[in-house]
């Protein structure tokens, strides 16, 4: 098993062969199990990301329990095909497709976890995005998932992955830099250009905290991913064009272990600071669960009231 | 009680490719759904019997959240063995109403008791059996199962899975030592990451840290071992 980043880029470049194959060849010496085995069980993990976007995307398309969240891919996707947009084609098919998986995933439908289910929607999202620009084959988008594991496992082994161990960073923060580094493989790119896509990906979302409103995985988790996606892509071209992170990945990783110890409780998962916090998420609590909740005035009001706007 | 053993498991805590992508599942948290779900069945797996009744203790996260994650019927699915990705996974505690299981969810106020946010302690009983387990839930679907006490026979273990359990008759003549366990295992090309082995009286668990699932012939062989109870592979 590789330890860092390092290793498995070592790894890659000494043997020629790409990040993903080395994965594979992991799980077959650990699980024993063949070649074919493991490349179909993840075809159908792939299967169901694929369906999991389809049905987010299909009519109305689909709504929680909540009502909270739910419907807000196809919005996308319509205004997408209406063109006149600002981010472009291809960075909004990352965002619409990341927003159907979230929204399957609030309505408690089927997903697949990549590497949580709150940040399910990342991953597609980049994949769906480049799918048709570079013409991929279901092998390739197969192999995306392959690459993005050796990242997500280095991630997991020496930081964490749970929003309640983390915050947001450790979720989609690591969602992003493991579809960053996918992204860069499928594309041609060197294994020293994926670590450092992966790297500027985490980077970017460090410090991200979870404040789930009501302690659902809706708001702002949702469209969380869609930023984890658009993040990866530009992660990713960024590394593509020789732009590198200057801090190591291996370190940005440990960056985010530290920083996700140091996260208050408030911040991780418990649905009791940050936007879950505010008069708006509070209100929606009590609308959902019918029941008072304590709000502690340390986790509202972390700076004094604000009397009087001096501009005015 | 006799312990012993080598201490903390070595090794990494996520180690197939497939705790990472994956699991497939039923929304809406890896950790607080489909960790809460994997819990549920270990609890159920060692209880080995229906229960009449389950108590689910919630700690930290869990405690703040878990109506909003759906954990609570996503354990309680995982009590009456439903897998992950099984859409009838939201209507189970209507089904464990249905089925006389009687459900009660208690959100403790201090602590995690075993240092992880989201931790929750499952007891399962039915008439004088009693189990007790506490376990964590580290992200991505993955468990740790920190502590067991089946009918007051306490265990520490904080084990990742697989994990094997195997209760031995200690009347009988010869029992496997750990080497013997370790070199049974090594053998087969499967080496154990940790072996401990629990004695009490004339009880005695063994539980293997296992690396990777065993195949089913080697399933098949403990399970013909003269000196086993019964072996309990939760996976």
């Amino acid at each position: 098993m590789y330890d860092t980043i390092a290793e498995l880029v070592t790894a890659a470049e000494d043997s020629g062969k790409p990040i993903s194959e080395l994965m594979l060849l992991q799980e077959m010496a650990k699980s024993h199990r063949t070649r074919a085995e493991i490349w179909d069980q993840m075809r159908k993990n792939y299967h169901v990301m694929k369906a999991a976007v389809e049905k987010g995307l299909t009519g109305d398309g689909v709504f929680s329990p909540t009502g909270l969240t739910g419907g807000e891919a196809v919005k996308m996707r319509n205004y997408r095909l209406r063109g006149n947009t600002l981010s472009g084609n291809d960075l909004l098919i990352a965002v619409e497709s990341a927003l159907a998986t979230n929204e399957v995933n609030a309505s408690l439908g089927i997903i697949c976890a990549t590497p949580t289910a709150g940040s399910s929607g990342t991953l597609p999202g980049v994949m769906f995005a480049i799918k048709d620009k570079l013409a991929l084959t279901e092998d390739q988008m197969v192999q995306m998932l392959f690459c993005s594991s050796g990242f997500g496992m280095v991630i997991a082994n020496n930081a964490m992955i749970a929003g309640a161990a983390g915050g947001c960073q450790a979720e989609v923060g690591s969602a992003s830099g493991m579809a960053a580094a996918a992204a860069v493989e499928i594309a041609g790119g060197t294994p020293e250009q994926a670590a450092e896509a992966m790297a500027m990906a985490i980077s970017n979302l460090l410090g991200l905290v979870c404040d789930p409103v009501a302690g659902l995985v809706e708001i702002p988790c949702v469209k969380r991913n869609a930023i984890g996606a658009v993040n990866a892509l530009i992660s990713a071209d960024m590394a593509l064009a020789g732009l590198t992170n200057k801090i190591p990945a291996d370190d940005v990783i440990e960056a985010m272990r530290k920083v996700g110890k140091n996260l208050p409780a408030s911040l991780r998962e418990t649905g009791l600071g940050g936007l879950a916090a505010t008069r708006e998420g509070v209100r929606l609590k009590m609308k959902i669960f019918g029941q008072e909740l304590e709000v502690k005035p340390e986790w509202v009001d972390d700076q004094p009231p604000v009397k009087a706007n001096p501009f005015e | 009680m006799n312990q012993s053993g080598k201490g903390i498991s070595m090794g990494h805590t996520f180690r197939s490719i497939f705790d990472i992508i994956g699991p497939v599942m039923v929304g809406p948290s890896s950790s607080h759904t489909a960790g809460a779900l994997a819990l549920g069945r270990a609890a159920a797996q060692l209880f080995e019997v229906k229960p009449k009744k389950v108590t689910i203790h919630y700690y930290e996260s869990f405690a703040d959240t878990h109506l909003g994650h759906g954990t609570d019927f996503a354990i309680i699915g995982g009590i009456l063995g439903f897998a992950a990705d099984d859409p009838l996974i939201p209507q189970s505690l209507e089904m464990a109403e249905s089925q006389k299981i009687t459900v009660k969810f208690i959100e403790e106020i201090g602590d995690s008791p075993v240092g992880h946010p989201n931790t929750a302690t499952m007891v399962l009983e039915r008439d004088k059996k009693k189990l007790s387990v506490t376990g964590s839930s580290i992200g991505g679907g993955s468990i740790i199962l920190n502590k067991v006490d089946i009918d007051n026979f306490s265990m520490r273990l904080d084990a990742h899975l697989p994990v094997y359990f195997i209760h031995q008759n200690t009347l009988q003549y010869h029992l496997y030592s750990e080497a013997e366990w370790q070199n049974y295992f090594a053998f087969k090309g499967y080496p154990l990451n940790d072996i401990r082995i629990f004695r009490e009286k004339d009880t005695e668990w063994v539980i293997l840290y296992l690396d990777t699932l065993p195949t089913k012939e080697m399933i098949y062989e403990i399970n013909e071992l003269p000196f086993i109870e019964k072996a309990i592979l939760i996976s």
